[in-house]
């Protein structure tokens, strides 16, 4: 049966679909909705468990050592938030704690503008904490994806043992559509790939140390060592989720767009070929440079300016077009005008 | 294809009206987006609900060019719409007083949004005596909020002020 589903919720669904059993986090918007029916939940179910933390500091630090006891642990927060949580992700990646980390963007920096709509932390999800690591990060675009989407990303965080990023924004948060849970197709959630406490032999630190747990910072071939260990992990679970949408029209132009931006440049998908990244990191080098071959134009419209557009152009090796819908707004009007520009083309039939 | 704004400020009940008239559009058959976007100062501040309902499923669910727009607090004015039904004094178009009808017939200017919410409905087609109210509206205040929303439905006929 359908029912009225927001993005917030429809994730949170999707988090208990795949097992999830702890969350701790710090209320912002527009991600609230979250830490509420957490808290709900804990209170109905004495499996799940919940921890409102004194900030985002202490509450990705919770998720990270909750994941090490065995839970499968999530957090949901927005960009300031996100910032606070990063010491932890790192911590997260090096301690190899599956985790999902929920972050839909508001405008930025700092408080901004909140909770109006941004894309403006697609670089801090790839590289926001110190040292070397490999992000995995996915982008929805409806509450339905972000139900299915979800299991995906505690899956995949599992498989590759690190924290997961879910990328997300004020409008995916707050679209509501109607979506029928049990007719979605769901990939099976993947056990807890850490055993409990309680079992075997346990040391977690943050120091360079091998894989009995011992520090070893003095030595360069274990921390090359371990660099390559969870390098081959990570694109082998990348390998698993090449996740892209592609409709191709008789056009010289594509766009590239994802999230709610893709969502509000649905009638401008009638008339130009149109390419969606679901699987943000670690970029879909290939399926890029194929979508790409053969256009004249290749414009990339993103609520930020020109981050995503940095990368694509890194993976193609040729200059886009970047149209930056920025303060707030993603509307189709705002496109207009500087599309006309970049292709000299009327827009007005598909306003 | 139907786009519908709902427009006000933080405390009116956009949010109440707006889901109402989604679960209804969804128990009818229609595809429906609705997209809540709102300044989370959230009291006083703006908030607006973009709704679009369809028989083929919905691309954008932003609305720049409403058909209709329900106004209740003058936050946003760079929506176009159709036709504008608002609280009385903040358009030209058709003026309701539904505070004051809200406080006069139900005793509570807050009534005023669930009066509105059954003149949209009214607007847009709907034939309430097919809707299954309990799904539509939330248990708090259900008697009163059915009673409101029949009231606005059947307002037109009463005193509609053009």
């Amino acid at each position: 049966m359908k029912t009225l589903l927001g993005g917030n919720d429809a994730f949170f669904q999707g988090a208990l679909r795949a097992g999830a059993n702890y969350f701790a986090g710090y209320p912002i918007s527009p991600t609230t909705e979250i830490l509420t029916l957490a808290a709900e939940r804990a209170e109905e179910q004495q499996d799940f468990h919940f921890l409102q933390a004194e900030d985002e500091i202490a509450a990705a630090i919770a998720v990270v050592s909750a994941s090490l006891a065995g839970a499968k642990a999530f957090t949901a927060t927005s960009g300031p938030g996100f910032s606070l949580m990063q010491e932890a992700i790192s911590w997260g990646y090096r301690v190899e704690a599956p985790t999902v980390f929920f972050e839909s963007q508001r405008v930025g920096p700092s408080t901004g503008a909140p909770t109006f709509p941004a894309q403006e932390d697609i670089l801090q999800a790839m590289h926001g904490a110190h040292g070397t690591y490999y992000p995995l990060a996915f982008y929805p675009n409806s509450p339905a994806e972000c139900y299915t989407l979800a299991v995906t990303a505690f899956n995949a965080a599992e498989e590759a043992m690190q924290p997961v990023i879910f990328l997300c924004d004020g409008y995916v948060s707050h679209l509501y559509e109607p979506v029928d849970l049990e007719a979605l197709e769901i990939p099976p959630a993947v056990p807890r790939s850490r055993p409990p406490l309680g079992t075997g032999k346990r040391h977690f630190t943050g120091i360079a140390a091998d894989e009995e747990g011992i520090p070893r910072t003095g030595n360069p071939q274990v921390q090359e060592a371990w660099v390559r260990k969870v390098k081959k992990r990570n694109e082998e679970v990348a390998k698993r989720y090449p996740l892209y949408e592609y409709k191709e029209r008789d056009s010289d132009t594509l766009l590239i767009s994802y999230g709610s931006t893709s969502r509000v440049v649905a009638p401008l998908q009638e008339r130009f070929s149109h390419f969606r990244p679901i699987r943000i990191f670690p970029v879909l080098k290939e399926e890029l440079r194929k979508a790409c071959e053969g256009y004249e134009h290749i414009v990339v419209l993103e609520a930020n300016d020109g981050q995503y557009a940095m990368l694509v152009e890194h993976a193609i090796g040729r200059e886009v077009e970047k149209i930056p819908l920025l303060g707030g707004k993603i509307s189709l009007s705002r496109i207009k005008e500087p599309l006309k520009e970049v292709l000299g083309v009327e827009l007005e039939d598909v306003l | 294809m139907k786009k519908i704004v709902i427009s006000g400020e933080g405390g009116q009940g956009i949010r109440f009206i707006a889901h109402a008239l989604a679960v209804a559009l969804i128990q009818l058959g229609y595809h429906v987006s609705l997209l809540y976007d709102y300044d989370s100062a959230i009291r006083t501040q703006k908030s607006l609900a973009y709704l679009t309902y369809d028989e083929k499923p919905i691309g954008s669910p932003m609305v720049e060019v409403a058909d209709i727009m329900l106004m209740l607090s003058k936050k946003e004015d760079k929506v176009c719409a159709r036709k504008i039904v608002c609280e009385s004094g903040l358009c030209t178009d058709e003026q309701v007083p539904f505070s004051e009808l809200g406080a006069e017939k139900f005793g509570g200017a807050i009534f005023g949004n669930t009066i509105a919410l059954g003149h949209l409905l009214k607007m847009i087609g709907v034939d309430i005596g097919k809707l299954d109210m309990e799904k539509t509206f939330p248990k708090k205040l259900f008697e009163e909020n059915i009673k409101a929303v029949r009231f606005g439905y059947e307002f037109e006929h009463l005193e509609s002020r053009e």
